[in-house]
């Protein structure tokens, strides 16, 4: 069963209950939550996942509801809980839904040590995968979008998981977070894409989050390894530019994006190096997702310059 | 740095005796990641060379030659005295003492 298959007010009425048990590859969440816009967000962004109304097992059990007190009378906040933990300070309740996908990328960022992760968007066409690392603002949530949009399936948007035996990939596809301009950026890029509603004022600005594609979900399972590594930087007014790095700038900039090398011990060097080793790295300006895109395939793919990019 | 530079020569003593340095090379750069810090350095240059040679004990005739080269060019260490304290604890073996550093 796929969450397509639900009724918005089943949906609702299980997230209120049981919870439901939300298959998000390769991890099962445990979500149970009162909360309309989570259940909306769920609706509509995990669409094509498979889900379960019971369950023996999960990875995670989140729960998402507002904090007991007086407080929620006149200023409604809502609460993030792992099992019967809350590891974050409460939220307006109109950040439900975000609070929701922060806290998941915390949860397998912060517990999912067998892997190796980091910060990091990656998409993979033809068997060849390309991250595209950076800190928050970068532009590589948009970027991400803007090749998935012209064909590329997403791994994942935030999370890189690196399986340290093979060094392959694993792929995490899950909503792709936009912030401020961003959301109009990728909407007249790319207007089949599905965006969720905007939530304003929240420490990151204005943010939404886009619906992957159902490709993307359905094979999840297919892990890939890594070519290239584009390191992106957001300029304004900037002409798309991709310049090679050296492989150890690359690593030591890698390093800085990721959530548990230093528990990896030497493995995690080994693993990264390797990584770099493979992969061919760069640099990378760009302010117009469509230029920007079509320099990236031209250059990574050898496929023709777009002619508005000429 | 992996160096201190202010004793680049006992820092890296005790890293290349105690074998606690991984080295990788990427494209020119030279990665050194230390197993008990858990730090990651980015060497380039002289320094990549020096440490890299350094690793590769026990030294070549030209190795020394070239260390003793670079002495004179632009390492700022006072090479002969590493050479010839990287020998008397039997770090490296310089086979022949007159060809320069012994002399230092």
């Amino acid at each position: 069963m796929r969450i397509a298959d639900l009724q918005q007010d089943e949906l609702q009425q299980t997230l209120c209950q049981e919870g439901i048990w939300l298959s998000v590859f390769p991890f099962l969440f445990h979500i149970k939550s009162n909360e309309l816009a989570v259940a909306t967000g769920i609706s509509q962004l995990y669409a094509d996942y498979p889900v379960a109304f019971q369950g023996d097992y999960a990875d995670f059990h989140i729960t998402i509801k507002p904090p007991a007190g007086v407080r929620r009378f006149w200023r409604p906040q809502i609460q993030f809980y792992l099992d019967r933990h809350r590891p974050f300070k409460p939220l307006p309740r109109n950040q439900s839904y975000a609070f929701l996908e922060w806290g998941m990328n915390w949860c397998v960022a912060n517990h999912m040590h067998r892997y190796l992760i980091l910060h990091t968007a990656v998409v993979e066409k033809n068997g060849k995968a390309l991250l595209l690392p950076g800190a928050s603002g970068a532009g590589k949530s948009t970027l991400c979008a803007g090749l998935v949009a012209r064909g590329w399936r997403l791994l994942s948007d935030e999370l890189a998981l690196i399986e340290p035996e093979s060094g392959r990939l694993i792929a995490f596809p899950r909503p792709i977070s936009l912030k401020n301009e961003s959301v109009g950026v990728l909407n007249a890029f790319a207007p089949e894409f599905l965006i969720g509603p905007i939530v304003n004022d929240t420490q990151k600005g204005s943010v939404a989050h886009a619906k992957p594609m159902a490709e993307s979900v359905h094979s999840a399972c297919n892990n890939a390894l890594a070519d290239w590594i584009v390191f992106p930087q957001y300029v304004d007014g900037s002409d798309a530019k991709l310049e090679p790095m050296a492989g150890g700038t690359a690593f030591m900039q890698l390093q800085e994006q990721a959530f548990n090398y230093q528990l990896h011990g030497k493995r995690g060097f080994e693993v990264l190096t390797g990584l770099v080793k493979r992969s061919d790295c760069y640099s990378f300006e760009y302010s117009s997702l469509e230029e920007g895109v079509s320099l990236l395939e031209s250059h990574l793919l050898g496929e023709p310059l777009a002619v508005a990019s000429l | 740095m992996i160096v201190d530079e202010q004793k680049p020569f006992k820092s890296l003593f005790s890293m290349i005796v105690n074998d606690t340095i991984s080295f990788c090379w990427l494209d020119e750069q030279l990665l050194a990641y230390n197993t008990s810090s858990g730090d990651t350095h980015l060497l380039e240059g002289d320094a990549a060379w020096l440490i890299s040679t350094l690793s590769e004990r026990p030294l070549t005739n030209e190795q020394v030659h070239q260390l003793h080269k670079q002495r004179d060019s632009n390492l700022q260490f006072p090479l002969s005295r590493l050479i010839m304290n990287l020998e008397s604890i039997g770090i490296i073996r310089v086979r022949d003492a007159n060809s320069g550093f012994a002399a230092g």
